[in-house]
């Protein structure tokens, strides 16, 4: 019978953020790492205890952060930080769109050549927003441009208005501009928060 | 601010002595990690960090370790002291002998005269 308890499911949540905070390491030692741990974590969690008992074996072992700084200081890897390609891409894709395009353009190549990011970040600070800030302000400008009302009429006789939105399609498109205008912010704070340097 | 230094002292310490205190663990018997790390209750700031270090251990050449059936549970990595292992051991015992001591008498030292 095969019933996963609570415990199970924060042991096998700290071995993915593990998983996840050993990536930098070389194949062989990371392997030999991560099947230390588990064997540890056998021996502190016997099969059948309970939330309270993983937890506190877990906070004993310690954050997954902590041992992998400890094994990178070990096997002399440099602590992995962002290069100047790294931050200049990162500006290049938030404010390089107000140069005419082009300069989100550069921060994207940056973005691509840059070994700092997987593939799965720089598809998200590639699509996130195309153009980053100068696309999401020339976008905002561009709709509310659309939603300006013009009225007129003869004296005397009620006003007659043409364009414009309706109360509900306002907030909506509120809504949708100052989401334009935060997603680059929060690309470019996600990107700057997951660079890491290549591997020396 | 005696804490902060407090805090701080005490890691840098840690960090020095535990390999030689796995050392001399090592030394009375083989250990699997689970054990070893239960030996070393106190000395340890997160019992996860061990694992790193056995690994400098090994590649020192003052460790050495091997899979083997345990008599109850799945395979385990025992860890055992080289000979290498033992003299660095006995290096480090003597060694911090005369530190301690001269840390000890500096400090009293220190207390009577305030």
């Amino acid at each position: 019978m095969v019933t996963a308890t609570r415990a199970d499911e924060l042991v096998r949540a700290y071995l993915r953020a593990l998983r996840a905070a050993t990536r930098e390491l070389p194949r062989n030692e990371r392997a030999e790492l991560l099947a230390q741990i588990e064997e540890h974590l056998r021996d502190a969690i016997p099969s059948g205890a309970g939330e309270a008992e993983a937890r506190t074996a877990l906070e004993r072992l310690g954050d997954p952060e902590e041992i992998v700084a400890e094994e990178i200081e070990r096997l002399g890897i440099p602590r992995p930080r962002a290069g100047a390609l790294e931050w200049t891409a990162i500006i290049l894709l938030l404010l390089g769109g107000f140069l005419a395009g082009v300069g989100w353009v550069a921060g994207a190549v940056m973005l691509w050549s840059s070994r700092a990011w997987s593939m799965r970040e720089k598809l998200i600070g590639t699509l996130l927003v195309p153009g980053g800030l100068g696309a999401a302000v020339f976008a905002s400008l561009l709709l509310a441009s659309d939603g300006i009302q013009t009225c007129g009429g003869i004296a005397g006789q009620p006003m007659h208005c043409t364009g414009g939105w309706s109360a509900s399609h306002s907030v909506l498109i509120i809504a949708v501009l100052i989401l334009l205008v935060l997603t680059p912010i929060a690309t470019a704070v996600f990107l700057a928060r997951h660079a890491r340097a290549p591997r020396v | 601010m005696w804490c902060m230094v407090d805090a701080n002292a005490t890691s840098q310490l840690r960090r020095g002595v535990l390999e030689y205190c796995v050392l001399a663990v090592l030394a009375e018997d083989e250990r699997y990690g689970y054990e070893l790390v239960s030996a070393l209750d106190g000395v340890l700031s997160s019992e996860g960090t061990i694992y790193p270090l056995l690994g400098r251990l090994r590649k020192e050449r003052w460790v050495e370790s091997s899979w083997r059936e345990s008599e109850s549970g799945p395979p385990r990595r025992y860890y055992r002291l080289t000979a290498a292992g033992h003299d660095a051991l006995e290096r480090f015992a003597r060694e911090w002998e005369r530190f301690r001591d001269a840390v000890d008498e500096i400090l009293e030292g220190r207390v009577r005269t305030w």
